[in-house]
């Protein structure tokens, strides 16, 4: 080393090679920079652990709450039904002018139902005519329990995730950083300019990592409140109770605490539908969707309340994302053709029902041939297709049920032509439907019998029961136990099947469905009788009643007729 | 050429004294790091204990209830018949009809007979003086009996879980704090200027400062059995 030459500052500084000592002084911090992003990766492992373990103690409490909560009301259920029992052995005593035994049946009705809280108010009226409040019941018992549990559970399944990816990338931090200590070493194993490259692209990646790693350390994590949470069970409870105003103020107040509540969104969304504040619902199942709850019942949800306002483009688009999200749902597929009905888009409706129908014919086959049988799902999917055409034929005449729902009248398009469509495609369902449920195939050669419109008429008797004679019309009155469906057939032959169904208030009760061989030859008037004369308590519930009739499973005929209200006090 | 002087070459005592640090503290660290990961393994026992407390919880009450109402239904059958023959006995003192009262006297036998049938379908311990059922104390029983058989409380599981690991991130502190102390000792070992005292003393203080955390963290703290 030359006397006379000056030491530059590095030299001045440390003890021999001025470049290996610097290059250990950058070794060494970036060792206590692996040793900090340790400590991160640690505590983002351990948070995401203690967050998993939570959430599987969370999905292990809500499935036991939900057990038990089955379970009491159950039971609860149970009390209630050997309630009824006992109250129609007074009833039948008391027709029978037997007052004693009627009294105490009564006793013992009043005795039994002090033994379950759901025999009292709030949720039964012992002396009213309703029937207990399962739903308010079920609500207090367990369901908002239950629910705040599954929530918590979610939360803190979601809460795992992000710091499960916290971890993840801080892994990769000190992957990178590894990267750059080998760099810096192998800085001081090779002469010349390029040790100084070395060190330079070292300090870029230990520049970058540094910032990763801010970027990653203040990265928000989806934290949900116990108020929100809470604040959502109890908007659940109040829903399935049907206090729907009061349920949206709680979706409100769980919003409020926390503005990203996907599910809250989703279920205010259900309640104001319930509401028919459409346009409400609209809004939250976007949000919902914009705040990461993008599934199936989001978009099937959002497709039919934008059907429902008459806005089929929209209602066509959301439906085909819930498709192409669950392509096996064929509720959704004929959600899909509806929507184009109603726009008018004939053709396209029948191509896109005819898609639907195959999609299900497709999965009947498809698990009978491995000896299943297919989930009752699909029957219920077909049943509320055939619904919702009847549902917008009804409303295109002016004739909307209670039950209906269906786009405003004029928001369609030539209603003339869509019914017309609706009417056909509704039989095509409806034959497909129960061919499908009663021989796994779509129907056959399509039935040539002759079937008139069923008429209805009440049959009248003396007091030996001989019959005097019938009533023919469309409504009958309260305390109606018996109506005769008439009608007139002509192609009909001996030997084939025949299926009645009843649909009350548009929906059907399989309890009165009934299979049958024909046996009265190729043409006549018959009269087929539906009846609870066989009590002498029971009669027809008020409302109204559709017969529909299928000979070897294709639709032939039906009828309606209504049972009036009770006009007594 | 010009060689280099001894003095230049040969470490000095204070550079031996600066090596032999960080290789203590590096030796501490690397003990206190065995320490950590052992702690967290613990932590992560304590996590599954209290799962299967949680799980064993849940089982027992599901059991239990399914249990209590399987026999408050017996209960409730067995109340039924057995008031309606009391109900029918004692309408049966007001009743003068012979063929009435052989009727009534039939339907209340059969009604108590029931009783008696159904009363075996459920245990009549709990049965209160006033005829009622406890069915509380059916349910703390079961889960007296669970709780003897299974370990069925899972939170102080947890609660020693949590505590593990922030004793995981307070030793990982303590781990960071020394690793600042190496690098104190080895830039006043490359220095050769003045401030390497400096550089020293932030070492010296920064090891004293770990070291104590440690022994107050496995002391006083505790939160984990030396394994």
């Amino acid at each position: 080393m030359s006397e006379g030459k000056r030491r530059s500052f590095i030299e001045v500084l440390f003890h021999g090679d001025p470049f290996e000592r610097f290059v250990v002084a950058i070794i060494t911090s970036v060792a206590v920079l692996a040793a900090v992003v340790t400590l991160l990766q640690t505590d983002a492992s351990a948070r995401a652990g203690q967050a998993g373990r939570d959430a599987q103690r969370y999905a292990i409490q809500a499935m036991g709450r939900r057990i038990t909560g089955y379970v009491t009301v159950d039971y609860a259920w149970y009390a209630y039904q050997v309630n009824e029992e006992l109250d129609t052995e007074a009833l039948m005593a008391e027709r029978a002018d037997d007052a004693a035994a009627a009294a105490r049946y009564r006793a013992l009705r009043s005795r039994l139902s002090e033994l379950t809280p759901f025999l009292a108010p709030p949720y039964y009226d012992p002396n009213g005519n309703a029937g207990p409040d399962l739903q308010h019941y079920e609500a207090d018992t367990y369901l908002v329990a239950a629910t705040g549990l599954a929530e918590r559970y979610a939360a803190a399944a979601a809460l795992n995730n992000a710091w499960t990816a916290k971890s993840n990338a801080y892994v990769t931090h000190l992957t990178l950083l590894a990267v750059s200590l080998f760099l810096f070493g192998l800085a001081t194993t090779v002469p010349g300019w390029i040790r100084w490259l070395f060190v330079v692209v070292g300090l870029f990646i230990t520049a970058m990592v540094v910032l990763w790693i801010g970027w990653v350390t203040v990265r928000p994590l989806p934290v949900l409140t116990e108020r929100a949470i809470d604040a959502y069970a109890e908007g659940v409870g109040l829903a399935h109770r049907r206090d729907l105003e009061g349920a949206v103020a709680a979706y409100d107040r769980a919003l409020a605490e926390a503005p990203h509540y996907a599910n809250a969104y989703y279920e205010r969304a259900n309640t104001r539908y319930d509401l028919a504040d459409y346009e409400g619902a609209i809004a939250d199942y976007r949000a919902a969707q914009v705040a990461g709850r993008d599934d199936v019942n989001v978009a099937w949800n959002l497709g039919w309340t934008y059907y429902l306002l008459g806005r089929f483009d929209e209602a066509i688009a959301a439906s085909r994302h819930a498709v192409d999200l669950s392509p096996d749902q064929v509720g959704v597929r004929f959600n899909v053709a509806l929507a184009y009905l109603a726009a008018g888009q004939i053709e396209r409706a029948q191509i896109e029902y005819t898609d639907a129908m195959d999609v299900a014919t497709r999965q009947v086959a498809g698990v009978a041939e491995g000896g299943d049988k297919p989930p009752a799902s699909l029957w219920t999917y077909m049943d509320a297709a055939v619904r919702d055409l009847e549902g917008l034929i009804a409303q295109l005449r002016g004739e909307p049920r209670a039950w209906t729902e269906a786009p405003p009248p004029d928001k369609v398009a030539d209603p003339e032509t869509v019914v017309a469509a609706a009417v056909e495609i509704s039989r095509q369902l409806k034959s497909l439907t129960v061919a499908l449920e009663y021989t796994g195939r779509p129907p056959g050669v399509t039935v040539t019998a002759k079937v008139s419109p069923l008429e209805f008429a009440k049959p009248t008797y003396d007091s030996d029961g001989n019959l005097l004679g019938r009533t023919i019309a469309t409504a009958f009155p309260y305390g109606t136990d018996r109506v005769l469906a008439l009608f007139d057939y002509d192609g009909m032959q001996d030997g084939q099947e025949v299926l009645w169904k009843l649909y009350f208030n548009g929906y059907e009760d399989p309890a009165w469905r009934l299979v049958e061989v024909w046996s009265l030859g190729k043409s006549g008037s018959a009269e087929k009788p539906f009846s609870l004369s066989y009590t002498n308590l029971y009669q027809f519930t008020p409302g109204e009643y559709k017969i529909e009739l299928y000979v070897d499973n294709q639709f032939v005929q039906e009828g309606v007729f209504e049972i009036e209200a009770d006009e007594a006090p | 050429m010009a060689v280099a002087s001894d003095a230049e070459t040969r470490p000095d005592r204070f550079q031996t004294a600066m090596a032999i640090m960080i290789a203590l503290v590096t030796l501490f660290g690397a003990a206190l790091a065995s320490r950590t990961a052992l702690v967290g393994v613990q932590a992560g026992d304590e996590d599954f204990y209290g799962l299967t407390a949680t799980l064993n919880a849940e089982e027992a009450r599901a059991v239990n209830t399914t249990t209590l109402y399987g026999n408050y239904r017996a209960y409730t059958a067995y109340t039924r018949y057995n008031e309606l023959g009391n109900l029918i006995s004692a309408d049966l003192e007001e009743v003068a009809d012979a063929q009435e009262r052989d009727a009534l006297t039939h339907q209340m036998n059969t009604a108590w007979s029931l009783a008696v049938a159904v009363n075996y379908f459920f245990p009549t311990r709990y049965l209160n003086r006033d005829g009622g059922y406890d069915t509380e104390r059916e349910l703390g029983e079961a889960w007296a009996e669970a709780a003897s058989q299974k370990d069925v409380y899972p939170e102080p599981h947890f609660a020693l879980a949590d505590s593990l690991r922030a004793k995981v991130s307070r030793l990982l502190i303590i781990i960071i704090i020394l690793t600042a102390a190496v690098w104190f000792f080895t830039l006043a070992q490359s220095l050769r200027h003045v401030i390497r005292y400096v550089c020293m003393l932030g070492g010296f203080g920064l090891t004293g400062l770990g070291v104590a955390m440690a022994v107050l963290e496995e002391v006083l703290v505790g939160g984990g059995r030396f394994l």
